[in-house]
C-alpha cells in the first residue's frame, strides 16, 4: 500500500510565512485603522428642494451643461438607503448622470418611525410619490419627467406609471421584482409561509435590523464570515478599507419599511404575484400594466440572488408600449451600481437611451390600441463585473 | 419500570400508601397524647379587679385554643381529618404523574436519538431531518405541560395573572423554537467539516494536498456555501424558520401585553394608546390632502 503524501513539512512552512505577513500586516493595518480614513458616502451636492413628512426630494447640482430637456427622477427602494448611487468618487451613478448632463432628482425616503406603520403603498405612489412628481413638473414647467427606479423602488415606480401614465415620458427599471412566482431566490421561497398579518401587527414597521438579518441568512457563509477574512487580509490597504467601510456603512443603514406597506407588497406581490397579473389593488384602483405605455429600458443582474432574472424578464412582455428593452447585465443584485465595470455600461447607455427618446412626446392613448403590439428587443449587454 | 412504550408508569398505590401511612402515624399519636384541655391549667388566678385590654385579649385567645385543644383530643376529629387527608394524594399524584411521564418519554426519545440504528443524515442532504432534542421537547412541552399555563385564574387580578401566564407560556415555546432554529443553522457546519474531512483524505490518498493553507480554507468555505443553500431551500428550514418568527411574534405580543399592565400604573402613556392616536393623525391626514385636492 502506497503511503499517502502529505507534504505537512510545506504546509507549515507555509503557515510560518503567512503568520509573519500577518503580523507585518496587523502592524500596517493598526497604522491605517487609527489614521485619518475617507469613508464619507453621498457626498455629492444636492438641495432639499420638497419635502412633506418624512420624505425630501434632493436636487442635485449640475456639474455641466444640461444635454436632456426632460428632468429624471430617480426612485430608491425603502429598503436600506439611496445613498449607494452616490458611494464614492469613481462608483457613483449620480456623478456619472450628472457629467452627463441629466438634470437630476432622487427621492429621499427618509426613516419612519412608529406613527408610519399605517402608511400604504397607496400613500406612498398616490401621495409622495405624485406630489414629487407634480412638483418637478411645475418647477420645469414640463407636462412628463423621465423616472428611474431601483428594486422596490422600481415596484413602486411600475406601479405609479401604470397609475399616471400621462405624467411619465420614460421608465427606466433596474433590478426590479415585478414577477414573485418563481424559486430562483431564496426570499421568494420564504416569503410565501411568513405569517405577516402577525408579524406587522405586533411589530408595527418591519425593522431594519430584522430585515439585515434576513438577507445577510441568504448566504451566511458569504456574508458573515468569507467577507470579514477577505477584509482581515486586506486591512492594511487603505484604499481597501475606506471603500469595505463605506460599503458597511450604506448595507446596514436600514429603515424600517412601514407596517401597512410591507404587509401589502408581501401578500399581493410576494405571496399571491398581483402586479404581474395586473390584479394589483392601489387604493380603490387596479394597476394595469397595459397602460404602461411609455418606453421601457430594463435592467437586471444575471447573478442577482435577491432579485433574480426571473422576477424582472417577464415585465416587458406584459407592459402596453411598443418601445421595450430588456438587458441583462453579468453582475448581482447590486453590481451594477458600484462595479466599476458596469459604471462604464450603465449610465452612459440610460443616458443615450434617454436622449434618443427625448424629444420624442409620449401620448397617452385615449383610445384603445388598434394595433397589435410589437415583441419586445432584448439585449444581452455582457459586461464581466467585478467579483463582488 | 416498564419497558413497553405504550405502558404508563403506575405510581398511584405508592403514594397513596405513604400518606396513609404517614397520616396513621399522627392519628395515633394524637390519640396517645393528653388532651390538652385537660391538664392542670397553666392559667393564673385571674386577680380581682378592673383587667388591662391586652390581659382581656390573651384570656380570650387563652380560652380559644383550650377549646380547639379539647376537639383536637377527641378520637373522632382525627378520623374525620385523615379522611379528608386521604383525598390529597389523588391530586399530587395527578400532577406528579403527568411531569413524570412527559420526563420519562423525552428521556427516552434522547436515548433514542442517541444511539442511531445506523441511519446518518447524508452530505449536502437537508430533507427528513432527524428528529432533534428541540423538536422533541416542544412536542412534549405542548402536550403535557402546557395545559397548566392555560388554567383559568381567579379573584380581583385574574386577567393580569392570565397575560404572565401566556408570556411564561409563550417565552417556553420560543425558547423551543429558537432552539431548534440554531440546531438548524449549526447542521451545515458540522456536515461541511466531515465533508472537508472525506474530501481531505481522498486528496491525500491521491497526493493532491494543497501546500497553501489559505486553499484549504476556500475548498470549506465553498462546502459550508453549498450546504447552506441546500439547507435554506429544504422544507424543515422554512417550516422551521416560520415557527421561529411566529412563537417570537407570539411572545413579543403578550409581552408588550404585561408591560402594558404595568405602565398604566404609571403616568406614561401606554403603546396601544400612542398607536391609537398615530392612526387618528394618519387618519386625519388623509382627509384634508383628499379635501385639498378636491378644492384644486
Amino acid at each position: 500500500m502506497s503511503q499517502a503524501k502529505i507534504p505537512v513539512d510545506l504546509i507549515l512552512s507555509k503557515l510560518a510565512e503567512d503568520a509573519e505577513q500577518a503580523q507585518a500586516r496587523a502592524r500596517k493595518a493598526s497604522d491605517v485603522l487609527l489614521d485619518s480614513l475617507d469613508t464619507a458616502i453621498a457626498t455629492t451636492p444636492y438641495d432639499v428642494v420638497y419635502e412633506e413628512d418624512r420624505v425630501k426630494l434632493k436636487h442635485y447640482r449640475p456639474t455641466t451643461a444640461t444635454q436632456l430637456k426632460t428632468p429624471l427622477l430617480v426612485v430608491y427602494a425603502l429598503i436600506n438607503r439611496e445613498t449607494m448611487l452616490d458611494l464614492q468618487p469613481g462608483r457613483s451613478v449620480v456623478q456619472s448622470f450628472l457629467s452627463q448632463g441629466i438634470d437630476l432628482y432622487m427621492i429621499d425616503w427618509g426613516y419612519p418611525t412608529r406613527k408610519d406603520r399605517y402608511l400604504t403603498i397607496d400613500d406612498h405612489v398616490n401621495g409622495y410619490m405624485d406630489s414629487v412628481v407634480d412638483y418637478i413638473r411645475s418647477k420645469h414647467k414640463v407636462n412628463q419627467i423621465n423616472l428611474m427606479r431601483i428594486c422596490m423602488g422600481g415596484t413602486f415606480s411600475v406601479i405609479y406609471s401604470a397609475l399616471h401614465p400621462q405624467k411619465i415620458k420614460n421608465l427606466v427599471t433596474t433590478v426590479t421584482p415585478t414577477n414573485f412566482n418563481t424559486d430562483q431566490g431564496l426570499l421568494h421561497i420564504w416569503m410565501r409561509d411568513v405569517n405577516l398579518d402577525r408579524m406587522v401587527d405586533t411589530m408595527g414597521n418591519m425593522p431594519g435590523d430584522m430585515m439585515n438579518l434576513g438577507f445577510l441568512m441568504l448566504n451566511p457563509a458569504r456574508l458573515m464570515i468569507d467577507k470579514y477574512v477577505g477584509f482581515l487580509e486586506n486591512m492594511d490597504n487603505k484604499n481597501f478599507v475606506e471603500n469595505f467601510i463605506r460599503m458597511e456603512k450604506w448595507i446596514f443603514d436600514s429603515p424600517d419599511v412601514p407596517g401597512e406597506t410591507f404587509r401589502q407588497f408581501i401578500t399581493d406581490c410576494y405571496q399571491k404575484n398581483l402586479l404581474i397579473q395586473s390584479k394589483l389593488q392601489v387604493g380603490d384602483q387596479t394597476v394595469d400594466l397595459k397602460k404602461i405605455t411609455m418606453p421601457l429600458l430594463n435592467f437586471y443582474g444575471k447573478y442577482d440572488h435577491l432579485v433574480p432574472p426571473a422576477a424582472c424578464e417577464q415585465l416587458t412582455g406584459e407592459v402596453g408600449s411598443k418601445d421595450t428593452e430588456d438587458i441583462c447585465l453579468d453582475t448581482g443584485h447590486i453590481g451594477i451600481y458600484v462595479s466599476s465595470k458596469c459604471q462604464k455600461e450603465f449610465a452612459p447607455k440610460i443616458f443615450s437611451w434617454l436622449k434618443a427618446r427625448d424629444q420624442q412626446p409620449h401620448k397617452v392613448a385615449k383610445k384603445k390600441a388598434r394595433a397589435k403590439k410589437a415583441a419586445p428587443k432584448k439585449n444581452k449587454l455582457q459586461v464581466t463585473s467585478e467579483p463582488k | 419500570m416498564n419497558s413497553g412504550p405504550e405502558q404508563k408508569t403506575d405510581f398511584n398505590p405508592f403514594m397513596e400508601q405513604w400518606i396513609k401511612a404517614a397520616t396513621q402515624a399522627w392519628e395515633s399519636l394524637a390519640k396517645q397524647a393528653p388532651a390538652p384541655g385537660k391538664t392542670a391549667s397553666t392559667a393564673e388566678a385571674t386577680p380581682k379587679g378592673p383587667k388591662g385590654r391586652t390581659r382581656e385579649s390573651w384570656d380570650a385567645s387563652f380560652k380559644v385554643w383550650q377549646a380547639l385543644s379539647s376537639a383536637m383530643g377527641d378520637p373522632q376529629f382525627w378520623s374525620a381529618f385523615a379522611k379528608g387527608s386521604n383525598t390529597l394524594p389523588e391530586v399530587f399524584v395527578k400532577m406528579a404523574n403527568s411531569g413524570w411521564e412527559g420526563f420519562v418519554q423525552l428521556q427516552r426519545r434522547w436515548l433514542e436519538k442517541a444511539a442511531p440504528k445506523g441511519d446518518k443524515s447524508q452530505a449536502y442532504d437537508f430533507d427528513h431531518l432527524d428528529e432533534d432534542l428541540f423538536k422533541t421537547w416542544s412536542e412534549v412541552y405542548e402536550s403535557e405541560l402546557r395545559q397548566y399555563f392555560n388554567i383559568p385564574q381567579l379573584g380581583l387580578l385574574r386577567f393580569h395573572q392570565e397575560k404572565m401566564n401566556q408570556a411564561t407560556d409563550q417565552f417556553n415555546r420560543l425558547t423551543a423554537a429558537v432552539g431548534s432554529f440554531m440546531h438548524l443553522i449549526a447542521l451545515p457546519i458540522e456536515k461541511s467539516l466531515t465533508v472537508m474531512q472525506d474530501q481531505l483524505s481522498r486528496m491525500a490518498d491521491e497526493g493532491q494536498l494543497p501546500e497553501n493553507p489559505k486553499d484549504y480554507y476556500n475548498m470549506w468555505i465553498k462546502i459550508l456555501e453549498g450546504h447552506y443553500m441546500n439547507l435554506f431551500k429544504s422544507a424543515d428550514y422554512v417550516q422551521t424558520m416560520g415557527k421561529t418568527i411566529d412563537t417570537l411574534n407570539e411572545f413579543m405580543a403578550v409581552r408588550q401585553e404585561v408591560a402594558e399592565d404595568f405602565l398604566q400604573a404609571l403616568p406614561v402613556p401606554t403603546q396601544r394608546e400612542v398607536d391609537e392616536l398615530y392612526k387618528e393623525i394618519y387618519t386625519l391626514k388623509k382627509r384634508i390632502k383628499a379635501l385639498e385636492r378636491q378644492q384644486k
